[in-house]
Parts: C-alpha cells; sequence; structure tokens
C-alpha cells in the first residue's frame, strides 16, 4: 500500500509541475514589464529647454588675482522625461518650457556662438581693464594674456562673465580689494562691450537665485530698462521682479558700464553700508 | 507530497532576483566607467544609463511586494514542515516592517530559520549559510539605506561614493537572492520523500 500511494504521487508529480512553471514564468515577465513599460514611457521623445541654479566662481580660478565672483548656470535641452526628473531632481525649482527636437540643433549652435561670445567678451575685458588702470603692456602681452583667460574659461560658455572679469583684472591692475578684506561677497553678471558698457545676459532670475543660496552680498546686472530689445522683461526689471517674488536678501546694483560699476565699488559710503549689513 | 506554499512565489522572486543582481551589475559597471572615464560614460553608457536606473528602481519596490508575500508564506511551510518552528507568518511580517524593530527582526528571521535547518542532519550546511546571512543583510539594507539618502540629499557627490554606493547596493541584491535560494533549497529538500532501501518483505514485516 505505501509503495503504490508513492508510485501514484510520483505520477501525479509531472502534471502538478507542468502547472507551476507555467504560473511564475507567466507571473514574473509581467513584474519585469511593469518597470520596463515604466522606463519606455521616460524616455519617450519630448524636448524641453530649461534653467536652473548653477553656482559662483571666484575670477581667482581663471588666474585673475581679483575677489569679484561671475555667476553661472544651467542651461540645456532634455530629451525625455527622464532627463527632465533628473534635472528637477537636482533643483526642484528649474523651469522647463516645451520644444521641439529641432531645439537640441539650435542650442548646439548657441554654444558654439556663446564659445565666440565669451571669446570676444574677455577680449573686451582685458582691453577695457587696461584702458581704466592705464596699463601700458605690449600687444604681445595683452595676448597672451587674452589666450591664458580664454583657455582658463573653457568650460563655461556664453558672454555674460564680460563684467566681472573686468572688474577682477582692474583689482589684478590696480591691487584694489573691492570686497574690503573679505568682508562682501561680490558678484554679478553682464556682458561687456568694446566701448565699456554693460549689455543684457539670459537667466537673471537663476543667476540671482544662485547668488543668494552662495550668500553673495553685492551683485550686478545690466542696467538695460531703456535699451533692451528682446521679448519680455529686460535684466534689470527682471532682476527687480525676482528680488520681491523671492525676498532676496542680495543688494542688486544695475550698472550701464564697466566705469558706473567701478565707481560704485569705489564708494567707501556705500561700501561701508554693505560691510555694516545695512543694505 | 505537499506542494509547498511559498513554491510559486519563490520562483517568481528568484527570477526577480535575478534580473535585479544583472541590472546591479550593470550599474556597477557603469559607475566603473563614471569614475575612470566620465566622457566615455557620456559619449556611450548615459544614454542607456537611466533605463537600467529607472527599471531598477520600480523593479525593487515590486519585489519588496513580492518578498513580502514570499516570506509569509515561507513561514506557512516552516509551520507545516517543522513542527517546534515558533514565528509565525504575521509575526515574520511584524519583524520586516515594523521600523527600528525590524533592526532586530529581520535578521532574526534568517537565524531562526537557518538555526532549524541546522538541527536537521540533511540541512545543515544550508541553515549554517542563511544564519550567518541574517547580519551582512542587515548592515548592507542599512548601508544602502543611509549612502542613498545622503546621495539624494547632496549637490555634488564624490566618484567614489558613487561607485561604493553601487557595488553596496549589488552586494544587497546578491545577499537577497543568496537567502531567498537557500531558504527555499531547504524546504524543497523536506518536500523530497525519503528513499526507502527495497527490502526483502520477510526482513521487514513491520514496513505496512
Amino acid at each position: 500500500m505505501c509503495r503504490i500511494s508513492r508510485i501514484m504521487e510520483n505520477a501525479a508529480a509531472p502534471q502538478k509541475r507542468k502547472r507551476k512553471i507555467r504560473a511564475h514564468w507567466f507571473i514574473a515577465p509581467l513584474l519585469i514589464a511593469l518597470p520596463v513599460t515604466v522606463a519606455v514611457f521616460f524616455y519617450l521623445p519630448r524636448y524641453d529647454s530649461f534653467t536652473a541654479m548653477g553656482g559662483i566662481v571666484p575670477v581667482q580660478e581663471l588666474g585673475v588675482k581679483g575677489s569679484v565672483h561671475f555667476v553661472y548656470v544651467q542651461e540645456g535641452i532634455t530629451r525625455n522625461y527622464y532627463e527632465r526628473l533628473s534635472i528637477k531632481r537636482a533643483d526642484p525649482d528649474v523651469e522647463f518650457t516645451q520644444v521641439d527636437g529641432a531645439a537640441r540643433d539650435s542650442f548646439e549652435d548657441d554654444l558654439a556662438y556663446g564659445e565666440e561670445a565669451r571669446n570676444e567678451t574677455i577680449r573686451h575685458a582685458v582691453e577695457s581693464a587696461a584702458d581704466l588702470t592705464d596699463n601700458e603692456a605690449s600687444d604681445e602681452e595683452v595676448e597672451a594674456r587674452l589666450a591664458t583667460l580664454i583657455e582658463e574659461a573653457q568650460q563655461y560658455y556664453g558672454d555674460s562673465i564680460g563684467l566681472m572679469l573686468g572688474l577682477g583684472l582692474i583689482e589684478e591692475e590696480s591691487g584694489e580689494d573691492f570686497s574690503r578684506g573679505g568682508a562682501l561677497k561680490i558678484a554679478g553678471t553682464g556682458t561687456l562691450e568694446e566701448d565699456h558698457g554693460v549689455g543684457s545676459v539670459g537667466a537673471v532670475r537663476d543667476k540671482l537665485r544662485t547668488a543668494e543660496r552662495e550668500e553673495v552680498d553685492l551683485f550686478f546686472v545690466p542696467r538695460d530698462r531703456d535699451t533692451y530689445w528682446f521679448d519680455g522683461p529686460s535684466n534689470e526689471e527682471e532682476a527687480e521682479q525676482a528680488v520681491q517674488e523671492l525676498g532676496l536678501r542680495l543688494q542688486v546694483v544695475p550698472v550701464a558700464s564697466l566705469e558706473e560699476a567701478v565707481a560704485y565699488l569705489q564708494d567707501d559710503k556705500a561700501m561701508r553700508r554693505g560691510v555694516d549689513g545695512q543694505w | 507530497m505537499v506542494k509547498l506554499k511559498s513554491e510559486t512565489m519563490t520562483h517568481v522572486l528568484k527570477m526577480l532576483l535575478w534580473a535585479l543582481v544583472a541590472l546591479g551589475g550593470l550599474d556597477a559597471a557603469s559607475m566603473i566607467v563614471y569614475a575612470s572615464d566620465y566622457e566615455a560614460f557620456l559619449d556611450f553608457i548615459y544614454p542607456f544609463y537611466g533605463f537600467i536606473d529607472v527599471v531598477s528602481y520600480y523593479l525593487y519596490f515590486i519585489i519588496i511586494v513580492v518578498y513580502l508575500i514570499w516570506i509569509y508564506r515561507v513561514h506557512m511551510d516552516m509551520q507545516s514542515r517543522f513542527p517546534r518552528f515558533f514565528r509565525s507568518p504575521g509575526m515574520a511580517l511584524v519583524c520586516t516592517m515594523v521600523p527600528f524593530y525590524n533592526l532586530y527582526g529581520i535578521p532574526s528571521i534568517y537565524r531562526t530559520i537557518g538555526r532549524e535547518y541546522m538541527n536537521n542532519l540533511r540541512l545543515q550546511k544550508l541553515g549554517r549559510t542563511i544564519h550567518r546571512l541574517g547580519i551582512p543583510l542587515l548592515l548592507l539594507l542599512m548601508l544602502t539605506g543611509y549612502t542613498n539618502r545622503y546621495i539624494a540629499g547632496t549637490a555634488e557627490v564624490a566618484d567614489g561614493l558613487l561607485l561604493w554606493s553601487s557595488f553596496l547596493q549589488l552586494a544587497l541584491y546578491v545577499v537577497f537572492l543568496q537567502l531567498c535560494l537557500k531558504v527555499s533549497q531547504g524546504l524543497e529538500d523536506t518536500t523530497i520523500p525519503v528513499v526507502e532501501p527495497v527490502q526483502d518483505e520477510q526482513a521487514a514485516p513491520t514496513a505496512l
């Protein structure tokens, strides 16, 4: 009896096993298919342009003996939800604008243009600083300095570095310290033109947010309310809005030229108020 | 031979864990490239890395649910196969899910199963392995939880930390898979009928 029942059990076993195999071979792939489907969804093409907070960089990092900082922001095009989510995770306040696929190519073109514009504004910064400090460097020395600065700034795109680089070079050449011995953290944004004028830039709101996070005390923006010819608010207006809406603590100073920025920084009365925390 | 209640879930969990280990291996390999050659990572790996990342992330949560069902059913089987086994399926879930208590509970589950297997001559080796894996499992769970939270809350993470995090994650998946394999193997071994040597009926009159 014992053996017979065991034989019966063994005979029944293959049928049972067949059913078992079917069940788990069905359930497991289905469960694996769920995250794969989610991943496929995350990878569906969808293009968004974005700007997000970046960081502030002392001009010393470019080899300039100055105390001021320039600000960079993160800009780019995301190709799908995954990239969008990754950026959002790094900066929850990032702003996206949906664009079409062609925007990616035009962004690549912008990067190439941004490289040229950066080199040009560096040239203007070197020449403007030399003009304002009566630096009598030879053409070869100026070209050599220019080449070094362009090399050091390779990782940054765009021309918004101009104003702050100009201020840093003036500090270097005149031996002044605009930060009052490090008591003030000074940053800003704006291109520098051949006539020492400060030109408009993009992403002012994110640059201000970045500067506030990095505890900047004084921030220069282009004074461009009357000269801004793009769509939307000028840099000066955008900065005013951002200060109000975000309740920023830092002091925003609009300037139209390098001379105006230098004059502000050399005004001991105004700077003393900053050192005393009365801005 | 009575079918194990955990059998289907064991097969499902094994397959899911193998998939997770494979994804963990790809993630660790990607992190090695990331740490050693960032440009190569951007050019060749980044386009696919997100896919691995998303699948692993959601698969992990699916596995947690499957695991809870599995551990419940494993304890049902343990109680039916080992009459002296004291931990109820509900208590096993409490040990796994109740915060802070699970610091004791998770290793305790495997130490208890391991001890039970060690009492059985055929399962001693399996029992020792399961018993030993309880503490590493808890340590890996704590370490990966801590490093993941730290990485998520930090803007710039050192390459070395990302690499270590990836390896810890892979180690955790491997330990989970090992435990699943060993525990289920032990239960399957208890279902194999002991083949008695065929004896002369006269020599064994008490066989009936």
